[in-house]
């Protein structure tokens, strides 16, 4: 009923006349089937243009090169423009695009890849989880939790790129773009116990990496592998 | 490369004071530390992590640990300078849709 009301004084212009709510008239849900498409167009570049950033830095993680990110991002914008009447405002509007965006990824863009997909799937050898884990069982020393602070972005960009892909997105997603697990289970349209063991077996990857680029660096003693 | 000191393995020892007064809260912790850093857990759950955490050093480490990592990919990975040239293609890549759709 509110809304009705906040939408209609919207439409007449009449912002004066609304009660005065909590919210401001930008936050009321609109209905993308009330619109006319110069408004949906209006919305769409209002609420959508501002997450292109967002959007890069995900195509970036994903595809790990500037011109396929930038063709990523652009198809993204093209598919989610036309589907746009189907995202239901007050939901999380990232979140869609993101899905759209890793749905292209998947299925279109990554097939035209020369180089074949990474096809480690759930399957990342033995040896590694088992490496990963002797020296991670413990915990990143604080000196370590130190190093970490310490390495540039760079480094840690590149430790992320190194991953196979299904933990890098679901890490990405969890970590810089702070999606719940059940966000990234639609994102990655997969059970939610499938993102939690991504994220478990990303992260133990993602940590031993990092631990060799700060003994590189000299930040900590290589661990002692006896 | 040793594989004693797994978390399963490490923690019911070193908690074994608590474990012996309500379950097991070292593996409890152990266990839910990510999604307790994820922001997973419902506020009772996180309220009990956060109890235990106060108190035991040995979780606590763990949990700073993994909060590290959580914070270098959080800093670094979300910032990528978008190209000039990719935000003025998307100018016109938009403005052409908003044609095609408004016409």
């Amino acid at each position: 009923m509110l809304m009705t009301q906040g939408y209609v004084a919207s439409l007449m212009g009449g912002v004066s006349t609304l009660p005065s709510f909590n919210v401001s008239i930008d936050d009321l849900p609109v209905d993308p089937a009330d619109e006319t498409p110069q408004e949906q167009a209006a919305r769409f570049e209002r609420e959508v243009l501002p997450l292109v950033d967002s959007l890069y830095a995900g195509a970036m993680r994903m595809t790990r090169n500037p011109e396929d990110a930038a063709d990523l991002v652009q198809e993204t914008i093209e598919r989610a423009f036309k589907a746009f009447d189907k995202f239901k405002p007050g939901t999380n509007l990232k979140a869609w695009l993101f899905r759209i965006q890793t749905n292209n990824f998947i299925n279109g863009y990554r097939k035209k890849q020369r180089q074949p997909a990474q096809s480690w799937s759930e399957e990342v050898e033995d040896w590694q989880m088992a490496e990963a884990a002797a020296h991670t069982a413990t915990g990143l020393k604080s000196a370590e939790a130190i190093a970490l602070e310490s390495l540039p972005d760079s480094d840690i960009k590149d430790a992320l790129a190194e991953i196979p892909e299904e933990f890098r997105l679901a890490v990405y997603f969890a970590d810089v773009e702070g999606f719940s697990y059940k966000e990234i289970s639609e994102i990655m349209d997969t059970p939610v116990g499938t993102v939690m063991s991504r994220l478990h077996r990303g992260r133990k990857l993602l940590r031993e990496s990092l631990r060799e680029y700060a003994a590189e660096r000299g930040f900590v003693a290589p661990e002692d592998k006896s | 490369m040793t594989f004693e000191s797994t978390p399963e393995q490490l923690n019911p020892e070193s908690g074994s004071a608590q474990a012996a007064q309500a379950g097991c809260p070292c593996s409890e912790a152990n266990e839910h530390v990510w999604n307790y850093l994820d922001g997973e857990l419902s506020e009772q759950d996180c309220s009990r992590i956060k109890e235990h955490l106060a108190v035991c050093k040995e979780c606590r480490d763990q949990y700073e640990s993994e909060q590290s990592l959580k914070e270098a990919v959080s800093r670094s990975c979300g910032c990528d300078e978008v190209p000039i040239t990719l935000r003025a293609e998307i100018s016109v890549l938009v403005a052409r849709l908003r044609n095609q759709s408004c016409n």
